[in-house]
């Protein structure tokens, strides 16, 4: 019965597989063959053997791109993170803008990234809107080309970026308030506990879960990020905001160097792994159950 | 047992599905249509056996410069109708991607079976025949016209393997009304240049106005502002450059990039130069906010669009390119859209004459007179409308021309001195060990680089 039961199974899991073994890893597969090959992805592939992985620590960009990289992920985690904690207790307490306020801080969310960018780089631009009102306020000391100067620009983008997916992250975190019982508030309250510690005893461990997701999602995004700074400063000026997708992409696209590109893109999957793997380890254990 | 079949069946032609919708329809001689484009609800080729002229078809045309301005609009009217004359119910269905990503698509096409029957290209002849992409042309009419300076860009082991639609050039356009106001004319020397652009700058207008927001510019800027001094030095520089007689680390570079520096310390480029794209920056110097703009030689042609579309002010454009300090200058001429056929299009004949149509006298010449570019047929004359391009055209005629330096050093090595002319123009200064990091990728990656011919 049970062999029966496993075959039928099996019936059932052939097509994902089928599609798993031909889209991800014979693709997967290949690519890692061709890391180790100088290629420009239209000649044959010369093998090169460990070469390109060499290079990565040899070459600039790629060190800057890291570095922003893991600047990203690390605002991310401890900026965004608390920050959303934060927005989504207040956003899930009553009150009566409540509903258009949660629609408000989503609302970045499911714009358009390419709307986005323009309008945010014609805010930001030596000639844009923040520097028109910083110079209405008498800070003409601070206007700058925020996106065009090696000293702004990256921090600009995170900015940027963080503003952009909070919403996401609220969502998530009031999804995980609204499933914690009042009662377990009102029995604290009796028991004398003040807001803090209610929080921090009641709200915390039990908003781990959704903390453990929210925190690996943010670690990710953090470290894949490609999109804003590829639209709005294709990674200038100079490397100053380039990130590691961004700098993988280039070297396949704009540099021909298909073989040093899946090397990159197979570092930072290895990076990505292995620190998504310790922030499980640490935020799974302090999970607790109701 | 009757219920375990029904489960099996069910699943063999999931799975069939499946399968079916991945796999590559090689019978549609039109390769798989992108499916936004326009003409996909028609694509279904009906060739008859026959090859006749009546027979119905759509062929895939793919570019990436085919855009609004009038006279690409009438370049495709112009190959359409020829095309219908030759095949009345054909239908040409262009597969336009605007910009860089084109050459990305194109590549994943290529590779996969799925490219335009005839496709645009440009700088991958060499790498295209070498995996048999392309198809010989050499036996075609209009190939025994190709002028020698387009005819190498195509030629690979003797054989020709596409039509270049002429050559282009770039440099320094100016505003000649400016010029008047303040009395300047065309300097003949870097330091005369220096001059003016002070001059320009007291007048309270910007000197050069650069668009680096489209990267593609930052290249063309820095080839034309190198390209006269590394010549001038040496007119083998360049070739020296990949052979590694000379360096991306030596004086050489590093004087053009201290030149950079000056010109952006002096405040001569635009505030806004690493926040504006090509047509704001093509927009600041036909208002008249800029007094010169460095362009390729469609420039003339984009900014009459402007004085007619737009209503600014029409003046009259000059040209010159960046002298060095002695009074050289050599002009970067390159072949320009390089068109072929792809070898696993099943409308060969009709992909060959679609080429012909568009290989020829009557459809290149308002195409060149449109993008100021060099017609690519030995004895074809064509007529400049604008006085912009005959100065330009006596520049071409008087100076030297040559590939840009970049024609010489790897992709990766380029890119690393594009970002480290962006990092000038914001301001900051750039560090020898950013020539170093260029020099370095030049050497690891010159094997991917496929010299200009001789």
């Amino acid at each position: 019965m049970e062999r029966k039961w496993i075959g039928t199974a099996a019936l059932f899991v052939l097509p994902a597989l089928l599609l798993f073994i031909t889209f991800t890893y014979y693709p997967f597969i290949r690519s890692l063959y061709y890391s180790f090959t100088t290629w420009d992805s239209i000649r044959k592939p010369v093998f090169i053997g460990l070469d390109n992985y060499a290079f990565l620590f040899e070459d600039r960009k790629m060190i800057a791109a890291a570095m922003n990289t893991f600047k990203m992920a690390l605002f991310g985690l401890l900026i965004q993170n608390p920050l959303a904690i934060w927005i989504a207790v207040l956003l899930n307490r009553k009150f009566v803008t409540g509903y258009f306020l949660r629609a408000a801080v989503f609302f970045p969310v499911i714009m358009s990234l390419v709307v986005l960018s323009v309008v945010w780089s014609q805010i930001l631009s030596y000639e844009g809107t923040l520097n028109l009102v910083l110079n209405q306020l008498g800070l003409s000391g601070w206007v700058r080309d925020w996106l065009g100067e090696t000293n702004t620009v990256f921090i600009t983008i995170i900015l940027l970026t963080q503003w952009q997916g909070l919403g996401y992250c609220v969502i998530f975190y009031l999804a995980g308030l609204q499933s914690i019982p009042a009662d377990l508030y009102e029995a604290s309250r009796i028991d004398g506990a003040g807001a803090i510690q209610r929080f921090l005893k009641i709200t915390v461990p039990l908003l781990m879960p959704t903390i453990t997701i929210v925190t690996f999602l943010i670690i990710v995004g953090g470290l894949k990020l490609f999109d804003i700074p590829y639209i709005l400063t294709s990674g200038g000026p100079g490397t100053a905001s380039y990130t590691l997708a961004l700098a993988i992409y280039n070297a396949a696209f704009r540099e021909n160097n298909a073989g040093y590109s899946i090397a990159a893109g197979v570092v930072l999957m290895l990076i990505i792994m292995v620190i998504t793997f310790i922030q499980l380890q640490i935020t799974r254990r302090r999970e607790v159950e109701m | 047992m009757a219920k375990q079949k029904r489960l099996l069946i069910s699943l063999m032609l999931i799975v069939a599905v499946i399968m079916a919708g991945c796999s590559s329809n090689n019978n549609n001689g039109a390769g798989n249509a992108t499916e936004t484009s326009q003409a996909t609800s028609k694509a279904e080729p009906t060739v008859k056996a026959t090859g006749g002229s009546d027979e119905a078809f759509t062929i895939r045309l793919g570019g990436w410069f085919i855009d609004d301005r009038t006279f690409m609009q009438e370049f495709k009217a112009n190959v359409e109708k020829k095309y219908k004359e030759k095949y009345p119910n054909a239908t040409i269905q262009w597969d336009i991607l605007l910009g860089a990503t084109y050459f990305d698509r194109l590549k994943a096409e290529l590779a996969s079976n799925t490219a335009p029957d005839v496709f645009f290209h440009q700088n991958t002849v060499n790498q295209y025949a070498e995996v048999d992409y392309l198809v010989d042309l050499s036996d075609q009419p209009w190939v025994s016209q190709l002028s020698p300076g387009t005819r190498p860009a195509t030629t690979v082991n003797g054989k020709i393997f596409g039509g270049t639609l002429g050559l282009s050039g770039a440099g320094v356009w100016y505003n000649k009304q400016i010029f008047n106001d303040l009395g300047l004319a065309a300097p003949a020397t870097y330091a005369e240049f220096l001059a003016l652009c002070e001059q320009i700058k007291a007048a309270d207008k910007t000197p050069i106005v650069l668009g680096f927001k489209d990267t593609w510019t930052v290249g063309l800027f820095m080839s034309n502002f190198f390209s006269s001094v590394l010549n001038g030095i040496d007119p083998t520089f360049n070739k020296q450059l990949y052979d590694g007689e000379k360096s991306l680390e030596g004086e050489e570079i590093q004087a053009l990039l201290n030149k950079v520096q000056n010109l952006t310390e002096k405040g001569y480029f635009n505030k806004t130069a690493l926040s504006i794209d090509w047509p704001q920056s093509s927009d600041e110097f036909t208002s008249g906010n800029a007094a010169m703009i460095v362009q390729g030689a469609w420039l003339p042609g984009a900014a009459e669009e402007n004085f007619t579309k737009k209503g600014h002010s029409r003046f009259d454009i000059g040209y010159f390119e960046f002298p060095d300090d002695n009074g050289f200058y050599s002009i970067n001429l390159s072949p320009s859209e390089t068109l072929s056929l792809n070898a696993k299009s099943k409308l060969q004949q009709q992909g060959k004459d679609l080429i012909a149509i568009i290989m020829n006298e009557d459809i290149l010449g308002p195409y060149s007179v449109g993008n100021g570019s060099l017609p690519p047929l030995e004895g074809m004359n064509v007529t400049y409308s604008n006085t912009a391009m005959n100065e330009f055209l006596a520049a071409v005629n008087k100076g030297k021309t040559m590939y840009g330096f970049e024609a010489f050093i790897s992709s990766s090595a380029e890119t690393s001195l594009m970002e480290t002319m962006t990092k000038i123009v914001s301001g900051a200064k750039y560090s020898p060990a950013d020539l170093k990091d260029a020099q370095t990728k030049h050497e690891k990656d010159k094997a991917t680089r496929v010299l200009p011919p001789e």
